[in-house]
């Protein structure tokens, strides 16, 4: 199964991770969504089938966040399993992203 | 490079020769009698700031010495100015702690809480400009044909507006932009990526911009470890930076805002010829350095590479090579340039006495009023740093620990250790940041790691209390053994700190334990730093986990699989 799942609909992108975001994945994963986010301004990113995400993960999104901050965009993070929603309150995400 | 460039950095680099020897005299005669120079440098700072509210409220007017001076001032920290800086940097207000006009702030990160701003004059702009820019080149030209092509400058150049119309972010960003018109032509890449007006993935274009310029004489960085990351980054991508390179473009994976990229495209020729050296390097790479093959005429790195970048430091060398000399900056800080190396690949570095008023509290004194003058200092002892400024600070209390390893001229050399802050003190066996930097390097040394970073947890809700190491390894392996490595700390430091072995075998602290961090663990935090505003330039590694946040961070991120 592919690891990034990505629907464009203009400026609006939805992206959808399963399995593990490390630090093997990070880079392969970030330049599949980093093809489209010129042209976007919403982000949408589910994790519903993402069991882990490690420091590189974060990394991603947090690269993400700044790009879309950077052009008044917005991005939504989706359905985190409790681990990964553990991990973003634990280092600090949960004040930096906006999760649903 | 076309005749004009040349001709233009031929230029730029004969005015900076000049005005390094001019600073270089300076500071040969300034440093004969510190004494001397203080004072006057003191009594002058006092003078000029009489009439500012502090001024007044100290009575400044009516102080002649020194010792008046430091009996009527008492030691400050952060909290004493506080109130003042928000009326200046929110306000605009002037003459409050100093009358040298305040067009910037520098951002201080000293945990994950609020940013401090640190006011940064006018004046402490032309010291800091003679020193960085002009000093420096004056260092540099011991070594032939370090100036004869461009170099690559990764600083951070981005800077905000505050409403009172000051800017905020890295000191050395200001530093830059007040020299923009010359920036271009002895720097790659270009000012759109130098002095962004936008965020961008500026790791990727630095790599990109260095790669082109095969000619690259000097590599300029805030600090050691961000070069270290771009050459992590070229060695993972070399393939897309030379597919960029051969069709003079950026690959469409890379974020940069679209009106820059179609700007920087413009300008970018293809060059096919580079792309295939770099492919013929990366394909044929065996053990030697890096650095020299893709950059044979590379002459030094310039940037903060002392104390706790030492790590960073000493990879970084391996990718350079002998060859390739190290200008490892002087203590800077955003209070100020407190001194500057002496020679290049140095860690010593001697006082600035026309920069700052210094006064040295010995470590581990008793109280603050024992702090001696630059002519009272003891060879071979260590002292916080206590500094009065010339952007309204006064005695001001750094945690900054330097040794006086002795003298260059008149003056104290130095050597910074660590930042007492970040001591660990579990029962009377205070490990401070240098001791614990050795241990761990010993043991990444002894366990044959590449260590990335680390830091510690004073752990008190166990009894009794005990130190946790949690370290960031590159590329580690699967089979690594944690155990060793702990048994490898422990050993170290029981032989760097006598008192934390006795406290160990006596109970009253626990046997210790070690975690492995997730790999870009650290890089994480600094990326996190960043986007709430830190300026790469000021972020220091986190070495204590000595408040909440910092330790719910890093525990979140430890690497399951070592974990038994």
């Amino acid at each position: 199964m592919e690891m990034v799942n990505k629907e464009v609909n203009g400026a609006e992108m939805t992206v959808r991770l399963s399995g593990r975001l490390d630090t093997a994945k990070s880079p392969e994963v970030l330049s599949e969504i980093e093809s489209d986010m010129n042209t976007t301004t919403k982000l949408t990113i589910d994790l519903k089938e993402l069991i882990y995400i490690s420091s590189s993960g974060l990394r991603i999104l947090l690269q993400l966040q700044k790009e879309i901050n950077a052009k008044k965009g917005s991005m939504v993070i989706k359905n985190p399993s409790a681990e990964i929603m553990n991990v973003f309150a634990m280092t600090g995400f949960d004040q930096i992203l906006k999760i649903e | 490079m076309n005749i004009f460039d040349k001709t233009f950095i031929s230029r730029a680099h004969n005015k900076l020769q000049e005005n390094g020897n001019v600073v270089k005299k300076r500071l040969d005669k300034i440093t004969i009698s510190p004494k001397y120079e203080q004072t006057d440098f003191l009594l002058n700072l006092i003078k000029n700031n009489k009439d500012t509210e502090i001024g007044r409220q100290k009575d400044f007017e009516s102080i002649k010495t020194v010792d008046e001076f430091r009996k009527r001032m008492p030691i400050s920290t952060y909290d004493d100015y506080a109130e003042a800086i928000y009326r200046m940097s929110e306000k605009g207000e002037s003459n409050v702690i100093t009358a040298y006009p305040v067009t910037h702030f520098s951002i201080a990160f000293e945990s994950m809480g609020n940013p401090k701003r640190i006011p940064y004059s006018e004046k402490t702009e032309s010291i800091n400009h003679d020193y960085l820019f002009a000093y420096n080149y004056w260092l540099l030209s011991s070594i032939p044909d370090h100036d004869k092509s461009k170099s690559l400058n990764t600083i951070e150049g981005m800077l905000n507006t505050l409403p009172s119309g000051a800017t905020i972010g890295g000191f050395n960003s200001k530093v830059m932009s007040n020299v923009m018109k010359v920036l271009d032509k002895i720097y790659v890449p270009p000012l759109e990526v130098m002095i962004p007006e936008r965020i961008m993935n500026f790791r990727y274009l630095h790599a990109l911009y260095g790669l082109r310029e095969a000619d690259l004489s000097s590599v300029l960085c805030d600090d050691n470890s961000y070069f270290l990351e771009i050459m992590r980054l070229i060695e993972n991508n070399w393939r897309m930076l030379a597919d960029d390179i051969e069709k003079g473009t950026i690959n469409s994976s890379i974020q940069v805002p679209d009106d820059v990229r179609i700007r920087l495209c413009s300008k970018m020729r293809p060059d096919g010829k580079r792309a295939e050296e770099l492919r013929r390097v990366f394909g044929n790479q065996q053990n030697e350095p890096l650095i020299p093959l893709i950059w044979p005429n590379m002459k030094a790195v310039i940037g903060i590479g002392t104390a706790e970048f030492s790590a960073y430091t000493e990879k970084l060398r391996k990718y350079c090579g002998p060859k390739i000399k190290f200008l490892l900056e002087g203590m800077i800080t955003p209070q100020g340039l407190f001194s500057v190396p002496i020679e290049l690949d140095s860690t010593e570095s001697v006082l600035i006495p026309d920069s700052i008023f210094y006064e040295f509290l010995p470590e581990n004194a008793h109280s603050d009023d024992d702090t001696v003058t630059i002519e009272e200092v003891e060879f071979g002892k260590n002292y916080e740093l206590v500094i009065t400024n010339t952007a309204g600070f006064y005695r001001y209390k750094t945690n900054r620990i330097v040794k006086i390893t002795g003298t260059f001229n008149g003056t104290p050399t130095v050597e910074y250790l660590y930042n007492s802050n970040e001591n660990i003190n579990l029962a009377g066996e205070n490990s401070n940041e240098y001791v614990l930097r050795e241990a761990v390097t010993k043991m990444a040394e002894e366990c044959h790691i590449d260590l990335t970073d680390y830091c510690i947890y004073a752990n008190t809700d166990v009894t009794p209390a005990r130190y946790e190491f949690l370290i960031e390894v590159h590329n580690l392996a699967d089979n690594f053994n944690a155990t060793q490595a702990l048994d490898a700390v422990t050993k170290q430091l029981s032989a760097l700190n006598p008192i934390f072995a006795e406290k160990i075998k006596e109970g009253s602290i626990g046997k210790s334990m070690l975690h492995i961090l997730q790999e870009d663990t650290y890089q994480l935090y600094r990326d996190m730093m960043t986007m709430k505003g830190a300026s790469a330039a000021q972020l220091t590694p986190v070495h204590n986990l000595n408040n909440i946040l910092r330790k719910r961070f890093f525990y979140a991120l430890i690497d399951d699989r070592f974990e038994k």
